[in-house]
């Protein structure tokens, strides 16, 4: 996969370019020629912007797993099982990283609560997990083990659904939708904003961390949700279980990006910026910010509930701490490191951060928060467009 | 193609402001006051309407549009309107002259919703909504706009887009992520740009404009938006002599078919523009009527112009 | 034979003393206490036991505590810190030869307490009598129950019966005699003593025939009336325990608090890194308990006298660093400051770690602060929590006078009002920047130092902060400290209340949730946005 390449075609389709111009009269100027009756003003993708993406999706959806499965184990070529696994858990942080980039690089909205979003998705998948062990548990019992370990006798009601896939995969959208709507309403209708705005949502996630570390709240307390086995009948210690999970994260990550991408380029995407930009202006130019703000803070908490309903399978266990603020907190700086209001930057940000932390927790742990510190230090100082502004720039 | 010319153009090719369809005024036992500016904006739609005795005494015999009803906005005890009425008729150019701090700006900021008054009303000829109750977006949408003091314009969006956001039409989410845009559209933006000299510039991002270009954008997409009143705040600040002239052109021609108030400073500029001057001194009008009227009136020479 | 010595007394008091009111303490008497035969120590004890002498008391305390010190002559000494010898008996201010110590063991020891307690319940000072009676209440009669019958008898004084009824409560519960209970019920329903519940209770319950234990209906009623005062008493002092403790804690957020004030409230600058900044407070206070223990381990106790402006000095410095080399650049620029400063506190706390080992680390008390008020067994005021709330009142006191009445503070208001004009005016912003956050670190730093004397100190100690001082900040109102002090301690107190009745999680998160309910109810009093600030952003 070569960056430079994939920055080249981007630039022609990204939004927040200001070299716009020329091609874009030309974009106009075809346009006009044709003269359809009505049309968007951007195209989703230009037609390189889907040729690269579609290789690029290719290659992580098809060959990866080729990688990995077919190639014997002892060639150079070969992918090891780990790192499958590993990249699946990046693509749901990817998922994540372009979520909060359509929120903060596009609206200018800074949630420090996306963690909630994604340990929620998290949570009800786990649930469903957790209820598809059956009686195989450590206590034989038809209730999850940390249910009998209570005392508990009957299946709290808000369980009682999960059983089901399906019911569990609406729970994934809806939960971390409504909480993000009924949350933003009061937010956003009240104009809190900036760093106001940052600074409830950590609030909110600091609640919610500590409501799920109780263990009367019934989601398993300080352990969380863990020991899966099975899902939808496919046992979770299987590798082909953990290709497909891999590529359903890879696949969740590419229509994420087309959706945001959809959602930039649209009208909405520019009362976005707008709102960004001078939200007194759009306000008296007719266009009401909450609505929007609430339909962005409302889509991208879905977004990160699906990440995090495909993330938990992958790494065997959801527990609170993924609630902790310091992670909402990192999940921005993968924007950040990566590069706001790109949606390319976003993904890059969330592998690279992510990347550079399974390296470094390995090989030199006590290091790793200094890097991190700096991290954040350095890109807000010295690179607010992130990995991405400095491609981009460079490959101009 | 002089100014007047092309906003007449620009007049022709739109049909006329959608008219806001009036509903049978309807009486209804005065609701309770409300309470001071926003503290919140509750959750049940706010539609307070105005009592039918002062519709009838404020617009009667005359073709009113837009009604400032005993209004008063007080800050921290200080009245920066005192209980000030004001009718506004259809297609007329007002000034509205005063010293500093006289309360020019606070009340279009209270005919736009930025600021709610303590008591008083303002409302539409028309349509017996008081707009007071209203958020800033729907008073926006029932054609009635304003330039800021400050030219703001959408920085990182191109001319092209600042003027497609300002279109009339449908503003909801789900409507604009899915929005088109038609020929008709597409024309009327191009006039538009043609209108206000930025036609090299549409695909230019906003941020980029001098400081007269990025006033002319902002009067670009007031007109955009099709208003059926269009405030503007001290709208040649700033300008050349030229562009002044341009501007007074602009705003000349587009009375008559739109009401508009230009708050204003400059003496020679609503010289050149003014029919009816409306003198706001301390929050309360002063004097009212024509330019020379207003000018020999000896209490406005006192509080005003006296001063230079 | 304690009437011939009373006598001697009464003759003394007469002949050698006419001035003073009263004659001097049998030196005889007081030399036999040194006696190597025990049986005239015994026989010392029980003489000066009979009488009516303050000073015997003095005496006989001295001994029962081992610092009686008798010279030549018989004259009584105590013997002090330090080895200094307090005089019992004014007439000799001075030991007169060889100074000997009395000896005692368990058995004069258990000749002694009744001895004094019946002394003291003899005594014509009320005062005196009380204070023993609330001592006896307070231990329980014991053995002493007998001596305590007798004084019951013969004391007028209603408070000193009480009181001595009281300690033969549980005694008297346990007795045959109805009268002698209700007299018990009668005084622990005066007393509402908690420490009688289960007793009283039991009174109550039935016993496996369903019949009640205490057979008597009268005896019932009185018992059901004291379990009611109990219960009330405990409401009350548990209330007023709460309300303590919410001070406490708020007193701790408003310390947590008010450097945020200054660097967000003034200057809006949002610092995730103030809970570290407590952090460099707390561990300086580590740092120089250490010091003093290792080099001045005489005045160890003195440490934290010092470790309040190292504290401040070093969160300043630390402060003012951050200020120069990070926060100066981003000014205007919240979101970005918000994530700047939260790498700078993972920096911080990674080298914490790395310095200090990641466990806690201990930061003791001063003895000075040690022990507390005992109010009620249950509900002690701990001197360290009284000092945290006296060091918060003053570290307010001295940001309102830096703001208010400072050159310094002035540059600071005019600053954070209009930038512009203030630095058209020659001030230098850039300087009044650097100071505003230096201050508001060095008081972060003060909370630090408070903060070691309540809790742990660990690396994470600041993390807890910080979520919690931005509401209080935020509750406030941006940029008024009367705000914040407000806040933090109606935070402090509510939290208190709430944490028996829902749990401390719930509690937590109940004010969470009643935050962000408040910030949709007031928004203008959090921001400043409003009117014209708005229109230009
Ligand atoms: N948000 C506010 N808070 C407090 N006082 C305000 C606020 N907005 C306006 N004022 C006060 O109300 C008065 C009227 O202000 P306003 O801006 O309406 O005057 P103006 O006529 O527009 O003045 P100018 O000619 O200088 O623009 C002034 O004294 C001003 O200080
Ligand atoms: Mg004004």
């Amino acid at each position: 996969m070569t960056e430079a390449a994939v920055s080249k075609s981007e630039r022609e389709s990204s939004p927040t370019e200001a070299t716009a111009s020329s091609e874009a009269t030309e974009a106009q100027a075809s346009r006009e020629v044709k003269a359809p009756a009505a049309s968007r003003l951007e195209p989703v993708l230009s037609r390189r912007g889907y040729a690269i993406f579609g290789a690029l999706a290719l290659f992580s959806m098809a060959i990866v797993p080729i990688l990995n499965a077919a190639v014997p184990a002892d060639s150079a070529l070969h992918l090891p099982d780990y790192l499958v696994t590993l990249f699946g858990k990046f693509f749901c942080y990817a998922i994540v990283a372009i979520a909060m980039d359509l929120l903060w690089g596009y609206t200018g909205i800074l949630s420090l609560g996306h963690g909630v979003f994604f340990a929620l998705g998290g949570y009800a998948m786990g649930m469903y997990l957790l209820r598809a062990i059956g009686d195989a548990g450590v206590y034989r019992s038809n209730l999850p083990d940390f249910m009998v370990f209570l005392d508990w006798k009957e299946l709290p009601w808000f369980w009682k659904p999960m059983d089901d896939f399906f019911v569990a995969c609406i729970a994934v959208l809806v939960v971390p939708g409504m909480l993000a709507y009924l949350f933003g309403f009061f937010a956003f209708r009240s104009r809190i904003r900036g760093v106001y705005f940052s600074i409830i949502t950590q609030a909110l996630t600091f609640a919610l961390m500590l409501l799920f570390f109780r263990n009367e709240t019934g989601f398993g307390g300080n352990n969380g949700l863990t020991d899966f086995k099975h899902i939808y009948g496919y046992s979770l210690h299987e590798r082909s279980t953990k290709l497909g999970l891999y590529v359903l994260s890879a696949a969740g990550m590419f229509v994420t990006f087309l959706i945001c991408r959809f959602v930039t380029t649209s009208k909405a995407g520019r009362v976005l910026r707008a709102i960004r930009d001078a939200e007194n202006r759009i306000m008296f130019s007719g266009y009401n910010p909450t609505s929007y703000k609430l339909f962005v803070f409302t889509l991208s908490a879905v977004l990160c509930g699906i990440a995090g309903a495909l993330y938990v399978p992958q790494v065997g266990i959801i527990n609170p701490s993924e609630m902790q603020p310091s992670n909402s907190i990192e999940m921005a700086i993968w924007v950040a490191v990566g590069g706001r209001g790109s949606l390319i930057g976003a993904p890059l940000g969330a592998f690279a951060v992510n990347g550079a932390k399974s390296w470094f927790t390995v090989a030199l742990p006590e290091l790793w928060l200094y890097v991190l510190g700096a991290l954040f230090i350095g890109v807000t100082l010295f690179f607010p467009k992130g990995i991405w502004g400095v491609l981009s720039r460079s490959g101009r | 193609m002089t100014a007047v010319e092309s906003a007449r153009a620009l007049r022709d090719v739109t049909p006329a402001s959608p008219e806001v369809e009036a509903p049978p005024p309807e009486v209804k036992p005065e609701a309770p006051k409300p309470s001071k500016r926003r503290s919140i904006p509750s959750i049940a739609p706010r539609r307070r309407t105005v009592d039918k005795a002062r519709y009838e005494a404020l617009t009667a015999g005359r073709k009113a549009l837009l009604c400032v009803d005993a209004v008063t906005v007080s800050f921290d005890g200080f009245k920066a309107l005192d209980n000030l009425t004001l009718v506004l008729d259809e297609g007329e150019l007002r000034c509205i002259i005063g010293p500093n701090g006289a309360g020019k700006t606070t009340l279009q900021d209270v005919i736009t919703g930025k600021t709610k008054p303590d008591s008083g009303c303002v409302f539409m000829v028309g349509d017996h909504t008081d707009l007071t109750q209203l958020d800033e977006h729907e008073i926006a949408q029932r054609g009635i706009c304003r330039k800021f003091q400050r030219p703001t314009v959408f920085q990182g969006h191109t001319v092209f887009e600042n003027l497609e956001l300002a279109l009339p039409g449908s503003k909801g989410v789900f409507a604009s992520l899915f929005a088109r845009l038609s020929r008709a559209e597409r024309e009327r933006i191009e006039r538009t740009l043609e209108l206000i000299g930025l036609t090299e510039h549409a695909h230019t991002r906003a941020g980029l404009l001098s400081h007269g270009q990025k006033q002319w954008l902002e009067i670009g997409m007031l007109l955009a938006q099709e208003p059926r009143v269009l405030l503007v705040d001290e709208p040649v600040a700033g300008m050349t002599h030229k562009e002044m002239e341009r501007t007074a052109e602009l705003l000349n021609a587009l009375a008559g078919e739109r009401t508009v108030v230009v708050v204003e400073h400059d003496m020679e500029f609503v010289r050149s523009i003014a029919r009816t001057v409306t003198v706001l001194h301390e929050g309360r009008v002063l004097a009212e009527g024509s330019m020379d009227a207003v000018q020999n009136d000896p209490k406005v020479i006192e509080v005003y112009l006296g001063e230079s | 034979m304690p009437s011939i010595f009373a006598g001697i007394l009464l003759l003394a008091l007469v002949v050698f003393a006419p001035s003073t009111a009263r004659a001097d303490v049998p030196t005889g008497d007081v030399a036999a206490l040194v006696a190597s035969d025990r049986a005239e120590v015994e026989r010392a004890i029980e003489s000066l036991s009979a009488s009516h002498d303050p000073r015997a008391l003095a005496i006989l305390s001295a001994l029962l505590e081992g610092s009686l010190r008798v010279d030549s002559r018989g004259n009584a000494f105590a013997a002090r810190e330090g080895g200094a010898l307090e005089p019992l008996n004014p007439a000799a201010p001075r030991p007169d030869g060889p100074v000997r110590a009395a000896e005692v063991d368990n058995r004069l020891r258990r000749l002694l307490e009744p001895a004094i307690a019946a002394m003291r319940l003899r005594s014509d000072d009320r005062d005196v009598r009380l204070s023993a009676a609330t001592e006896l209440a307070r231990a329980g009669a014991g053995d002493l129950a007998k001596v305590i019958e007798r004084a019951l008898a013969q004391e007028a004084d209603d408070d000193v019966r009480e009181k001595l009824a009281l300690a033969l409560a549980p005694v008297d519960l346990e007795s045959t005699d109805t009268a002698r209970r209700l007299r018990a019920l009668a005084a622990i329903k005066a007393a509402a003593d908690p420490a009688f519940r289960t007793s009283v209770q039991r009174l109550l319950e039935k016993d496996e025939r369903g019949e009640y234990r205490e057979r008597n209906a009268e005896v019932r009623r009185a018992a059901s009336s004291a379990l009611s005062a109990i219960e009330l008493h405990a409401l009350w002092f548990g209330l007023l325990g709460h309300l303590f403790y919410g001070v406490s804690l708020g007193s701790v957020l408003l310390l947590a608090a008010l450097g945020l004030a200054i660097t967000f409230g003034l200057m809006r600058v949002i610092n995730m890194a103030h809970g570290e900044l407590l952090l460099v407070g707390a561990y300086s206070t580590f740092v120089v308990q250490q010091l003093f223990q290792k080099h001045l381990p005489a005045y160890a106790d003195y440490y934290l006298l010092f470790a309040i402006p190292v504290g401040f000095l070093a969160a300043m410095a630390m402060g003012m660093l951050l200020e120069r080399t990070v926060l100066r650049f981003l000014y205007g620029r919240p979101l970005e400051t918000l994530l700047a400063t939260w790498g700078i506190s993972l920096i911080l706390i990674q080298t914490v770690r790395l310095v200090f080992g990641a466990q806690n680390v201990t930061v003791a008390n001063p003895s000075f602060l040690s022990g507390g008020i005992e109010l009620t067994p249950e509900f002690v005021l701990t001197y360290s929590r009284i000092a945290v709330i006296a060091f918060s009142a003053v570290v307010v006191a001295f940001v309102w006078f830096m703001l208010q009445r400072t050159p310094l503070g002035l540059n600071v208001r005019a600053v954070t009002q209009n930038r512009e004009m203030a630095a058209g005016m020659g001030i230098s912003t850039r300087r009044v920047d650097l100071w505003t956050f230096g201050i508001g670190s060095g008081v972060a730093g003060l909370g630090g130092v408070a903060l070691s004397q309540l809790g742990n100190v660990g690396p994470e100690l600041g993390q807890g902060y910080i979520v919690d001082s931005f509401m209080v900040v935020v509750l406030g109102g941006v940029g008024k400290l009367a705000g914040t002090l407000a806040a933090a301690l109606g935070l402090g107190i509510v939290n208190k209340l709430l944490e028996p009745v829902a749990g401390a999680v719930l509690g937590k998160i109940a004010i969470l949730v009643f935050l962000i309910l408040f910030i949709q109810r007031r928004p203008q009093g959090i921001f400043a946005l409003k009117g014209r600030a708005a229109e230009v952003s």
